[in-house]
């Protein structure tokens, strides 16, 4: 593979309608200050709060209305 | 190839996802060896892997390889999540429940590095291939049609 510049892959990636990927290794804090570890090469956050699994996304969006102006 | 290690645990064999559904079937007290269950598969079964593996040893194909996979990868993790659920209320050891629990979460992020960053750069840099992705990806939600009607029909008989 090509050397790729490094901005050419970010540590965070906001995906449409979907969750925040993290590549490496963080710590999240939850809404009730509790602390988990990311386990993966890339994770992925749940933005739309309907996750059964939180921090973590599981999916869930996809069964939510798309919010107005998207 | 970010997916591929999280597929390959990371690093830790522990978590190698081939293992922990081997894992899972011998708890169950299941055959975990390679092909164990072949001859009782249904066609539908091994039509998907063979239109998986006819997309992979093609180079002409692989665009139809990569929407197949990001198919699979974008209708797992709501799935999974009723299959553990389902194997949850059958009884079924927690290894082989763990097995589908953990693709709710790593094909949440599988399902968004196959669309973003296989597909989506694949056609970004070969724009020409873009009916084959979604020929790949319509090939899978064809097949795995064919096995859950398939599996319906034997359940509701």
């Amino acid at each position: 593979m090509n050397q790729q510049a490094p901005d050419e892959h970010p540590d965070v990636i906001l995906c449409p309608d979907g969750p925040m990927l993290l590549r490496g290794e963080h710590v999240i804090e939850d809404e009730d200050g509790k602390e988990h570890s990311t386990t993966r090469p890339v994770s992925a956050v749940c933005r739309c709060g309907a996750s059964g699994i939180k921090p973590w996304c599981d999916g869930t969006h996809k069964t939510m209305r798309k919010r107005p102006g998207r | 190839m970010e997916l591929q290690y999280d597929e390959y645990g990371a690093g830790n064999p522990h978590r190698l996802h081939a293992h922990l559904f081997a894992k899972g079937l011998a708890a169950s007290g299941l055959d975990s060896e390679y092909g164990a269950y072949l001859d009782e598969a249904p066609l539908e079964v091994l039509m998907q892997n063979n239109v998986m593996s006819l997309f992979g040893l093609n180079r002409r194909l692989r665009a139809a390889s990569l929407g197949f996979h990001a198919a699979f990868e974008a209708t797992s993790s709501a799935p999974s999540r009723k299959i553990a659920r389902g194997l949850q209320r059958l009884d079924f050891p927690p290894e082989m429940v763990e097995y589908y629990t953990e693709h709710v979460e790593a094909d949440s992020v599988h399902e968004q590095l196959a669309v973003r960053t296989m597909c989506g750069t694949l056609i970004e840099e070969e724009p020409e291939q873009h009916a084959n992705v979604w020929f790949g990806a319509w090939a899978y939600l064809h097949v795995e049609d064919l096995y859950g009607e398939r599996m319906l029909t034997e359940w509701s008989a």
